[in-house]
């Protein structure tokens, strides 16, 4: 994986605070979701997004009320990080449910992120984030 | 991979090895810029709405009320109501209710 556990964990601290959530992010259930997230992706770097999107969904009740926007911004960091624009909001809220319940195989998602995932500059714009007041 | 590309290995791209890629950016730059793009006004409202309750808020987006739909135009709000009535059924199935 590209990032570590640790960098995981301050980012997703970051956010906690950015956000005013009170949120424990333990280092060994990132520890874990990194080690499951190289063994679903086999060494293949395209197959690196779906894999840790996979592994933390999986381990979403871990996350608490960081994982509704904590698990699809690293995603999407990870994307980014490949050069690649995650072109997908509430569709990753969908999909993160149907990992949680074990309700999509890995082929599966990785199809779906196949099609979302665009190298930087193409593909339809992000939207404008709304600040809250 | 799959099946698929050991049948067609003309038609597929090498696959590029992790051990050889190189993050485009810092972690930090890269989670700043993923974060810019999370919708927090509507983020904020779902959590309040739907608790960080999955089902509740699919069977919210298969009804089209989801905070997150509100920018959608109307195809894509008829796509997500379909993707989320659909992953109902799947995990329904799989809860066997």
């Amino acid at each position: 994986m590209l990032f570590g556990a640790d960098e995981l964990r301050d980012l997703l601290g970051r956010l906690a605070a950015g956000q005013d959530i009170v949120a424990h992010v333990d280092v060994a259930v990132l520890e874990a979701a990194i080690a499951e997230a190289d063994q679903l992706a086999a060494g293949r770097a395209e197959a690196e997004v779906p894999a840790i999107f996979a592994a933390l969904a999986r381990r979403s009740r871990a996350l608490g009320p960081l994982a509704q926007d904590g698990i699809p911004t690293v995603a999407r960091a990870f994307a980014l990080a490949h050069g690649l624009r995650l072109t997908a909001d509430i569709e990753l809220d969908i999909l993160r449910a149907r990992v949680l319940y074990g309700a999509i195989t890995f082929d599966e998602l990785r199809a779906v992120f196949a099609a979302k995932l665009h190298p930087l500059g193409e593909g339809p714009p992000p939207q404008a984030r709304k600040r809250p007041r | 991979m799959s099946a698929h590309h050991s049948a067609h290995p003309e038609n597929d791209p090498t696959p590029v090895p992790t051990s050889n890629v190189r993050p485009a950016m810092s972690a930090k730059e890269a989670f700043a810029l993923a974060w810019a793009e999370i919708d927090l006004e509507a983020s904020r409202e779902a959590a309040t709405l739907y608790g960080g309750d999955e089902l509740i808020e699919l069977e919210a987006i298969a009804a089209g009320t989801h905070p997150k739909q509100r920018k959608l135009d109307a195809p894509e709000l008829d796509d997500t109501k379909r993707q989320a009535a659909g992953a109902l059924v799947q995990i329904r199935n799989k809860l066997g209710a």
